[in-house]
């Protein structure tokens, strides 16, 4: 209770404020553009956290995930295009409003359930996390190494369009791990007598190869393969109407909370994410709706029930990051990066040596919604606007900062060289279809997997047995199995559909 | 139809490229202690045995793929080969940007952060839309110099300037 109490003050610092209410718009903005989403944006503001408190970084990063995830839906809702994925739910009754020339109840339908789902996620964060956190306690190193291999086979099966590729990325990512001196030995691994690279591959230029250099390519790439300039507004901007009313709202609260805890659970599955629970959250409220025929048509409703699902996923995902170390999809990835970055590392230390930081931040994740509701209310038409900036100065801009962002953390060139060469890499295997989530993941629970399985064959001298034999390593294998069969099953659906 | 055999050809350079790195791993770390060996040379015959799976897996798709294609008319093989070659053209473009960004790291180490950056951002500019990069050059300044004051001034972080080499 102390360090919640603590965590209130340490939101509403003016300094954490004024940064908060920066990642809100960013990420609204960010949302907003088509292919950014809430993984690149906050890929692209780490390097900026790098030399702030993280009192100030982190809670900036819960407010840049959630002005994402609500930002696809202003797009979703104007124009028709979904910012991001988790928003795709939104086009059917949001474009359809917009249409109709009520662009303006649709929007703040959007806004309201958004925030409720939002808070009722990180409330879920706050009360399930530290309890979750006291079974890692029971957690030896071979445990820790059967639980880095089932976060990976979990991010690797529901990642990608095909598991084998998933697990790849996930091996190369652990490979790229092992560059560096070998912290049990001391012996030096793959650094071709480079310094720079003895403390292993930097994190932000890691970061901003694989998700940001990537993108610039590709968006120089749609420019001339598409013809995609800049996002092509229509003339039903123009049109607004009312907002919705509080009669209206309460009329839906039944599908808000529905949603909101559906959003919830789904991110607390780990691989799952706002781009399914926006699609449950949506036909669930479809199913239960007394006129489900009237769901497409431009109802707010069915922009209640994906929104708030898309939202509760942000606080739901943490759950198992903060407590396991196990991200729920490629944005909670880049979180842990950033935890990391900022020398966090998941599990009970997290609610115990460095409870400060951790309950500032799952304070945060509510709070960002209140940020979010604010700023969202007065400035939707206004970031939409923004997010009509043509490609020729978006990819260079977002070029730019990929690179000085790079070099910022430890003002190295060669750091820069690391995130050109990676980023190529990473755009080549971008092509070929491979996910970049499992690299991340792979580089950042590489040490933990090494370090678990080498202590653990040297307390039971070299017998492998020792990851079977142990009941919680035997769950997780069992989980692990389960995983990579289900992204199977899901992989074939996806195809044969 | 397009894009299948682009894929192709970038799923056998990645199975060729993965193993690679498989099989140089397993030779560098045979100049490794044998304990700190071991996670590596674990790791690089799972991606050896992975790619090899994944091969597997394509091929015999590709091959059940193949019969079915026998039976497109010459029309669709033409229209193929007309985007084909269209779309050679625009992947050249990315590389491009990719040697600027080689040009700009050489430049921010010899000519400073201001001037290579302003480069970089025009000479993008120029290759996306010519007619409006002349016509808004200014953004190609304006957005260094954004990013001077955030980072330089802001998080104060050591950038070397071409302004500052010129004024000593």
């Amino acid at each position: 209770m102390n360090y919640v109490l603590q965590s209130f003050f340490n939101i509403f610092n003016p300094g954490t404020l004024i940064f908060m209410i920066f990642g809100v718009s960013w990420g609204i903005l960010a949302g907003a553009l088509p292919g950014f989403g809430a993984t690149l944006a906050m890929a692209l503001l780490i390097p900026f956290t790098f030399g702030v408190e993280p009192n100030i970084a982190l809670p900036m990063l819960a407010a840049v995930y959630a002005g994402a995830i609500y930002g696809g839906g202003i797009t979703a809702i104007m124009v028709g295009i979904p910012g991001t994925s988790s928003a795709a739910a939104t086009v059917a009754d949001g474009f359809a409003m917009t249409r109709k020339g009520e662009s303006q109840k649709a929007l703040s339908t959007s806004i309201i359930s958004s925030t409720i789902g939002g808070i009722f996620g990180g409330l879920a964060l706050i009360f399930f996390a530290p309890l979750l956190a006291k079974i890692t306690i029971l957690f030896g190193s071979a445990e820790y190494f059967i639980l880095a291999i089932f976060g990976l086979t979990i991010i690797a099966s529901l990642s990608g369009s095909s598991i084998l590729k998933g697990l790849i990325a996930g091996i190369f990512g652990l490979l790229l791990s092992t560059v560096g001196i070998d912290v049990i030995a001391g012996a030096s691994r793959f650094t071709f007598n480079q310094m720079y690279l003895y403390d292993g591959i930097p994190l932000i230029p890691l970061i901003l190869a694989l998700f940001a250099f990537p993108r610039c390519i590709i968006m120089i790439r749609e420019t001339f393969q598409e013809g995609i300039h800049t996002l092509n507004l229509s003339k039903e901007i123009h049109k607004i109407g009312k907002s919705i009313s509080l009669n209206e709202i309460k009329k839906m609260w039944k599908t808000i909370l529905r949603s909101s805890i559906i959003g919830t659970i789904i991110g607390i599955i780990p691989g799952a994410g706002a781009n399914i629970a926006c699609w449950v959250g949506y036909s669930e409220a479809k199913r239960a709706s007394k006129t489900p025929e009237k769901f497409g048509t431009g109802i707010p409703e069915g922009i209640a029930a994906a929104e708030a699902a898309n939202n509760a996923v942000q606080g739901g995902s943490m759950v198992p990051l903060l407590t396991l170390g196990i991200p729920g999809n490629a944005a909670s990835a880049v979180m842990l990066g950033a935890l990391m970055i900022h020398g966090l590392i998941p599990g009970f230390e997290l609610f115990t040596k460095y409870a400060s930081v951790t309950y500032t931040y799952m304070m945060a994740v509510i709070f960002s919604n209140f940020l979010m509701l604010a700023v969202a209310w007065y400035a939707s038409r206004f970031f939409v606007k923004i997010a009509n900036i043509p490609y020729y100065i978006l990819s260079p801009a977002m070029l730019l900062i990929t690179l000085l962002g790079s070099f910022s953390t430890r003002q190295y060139y060669f750091d820069i060289w690391i995130t050109v060469i990676l980023g190529t890499v990473c755009y080549l295997l971008t092509l070929a279809k491979y996910p970049m989530p499992p690299i991340l993941l792979g580089v950042i629970l590489g040490p933990i997997a090494e370090k678990g399985f080498r202590r653990s064959l040297m307390i039971s001298h070299g017998d492998w047995s020792i990851f079977f034999t142990r009941p919680i390593c035997l769950i997780m294998i069992i989980l692990s199995i389960f995983s990579l069969y289900s992204g199977y099953k899901m992989n074939k659906s996806k195809r044969s559909s | 139809m397009m894009r299948k055999q682009v894929n192709v050809t970038g799923n056998l350079i990645s199975y060729f490229a993965f193993c690679c790195l498989g099989f140089f791993i397993i030779y560098l770390s045979s100049s490794i202690r044998s304990e700190s060996a071991l996670f590596p040379l674990l790791l690089s015959s799972l991606l050896i045995l992975f790619n090899i799976g994944l091969m597997a897996n394509d091929i015999l798709g590709w091959f059940s793929k193949k019969n079915k294609e026998k039976y497109l008319n010459k029309k669709k093989k033409i229209g193929d080969i007309i985007t084909l070659n269209k779309s050679f053209s625009y992947e050249i473009y990315p590389f491009i940007t990719i040697v600027l960004c080689i040009f700009f790291i050489i430049g921010f180490e010899k000519i400073g952060f201001d001037l290579s950056a302003f480069m970089l951002t025009f000479t993008t500019m120029i290759l996306i839309n010519s007619k409006e990069a002349f016509r808004k050059f200014y953004i190609a300044i304006i957005i260094p110099l954004v990013l001077i004051l955030v980072f330089k001034i802001g998080l104060n972080l050591r950038i070397p300037l071409f302004i500052e080499f010129f004024l000593g």
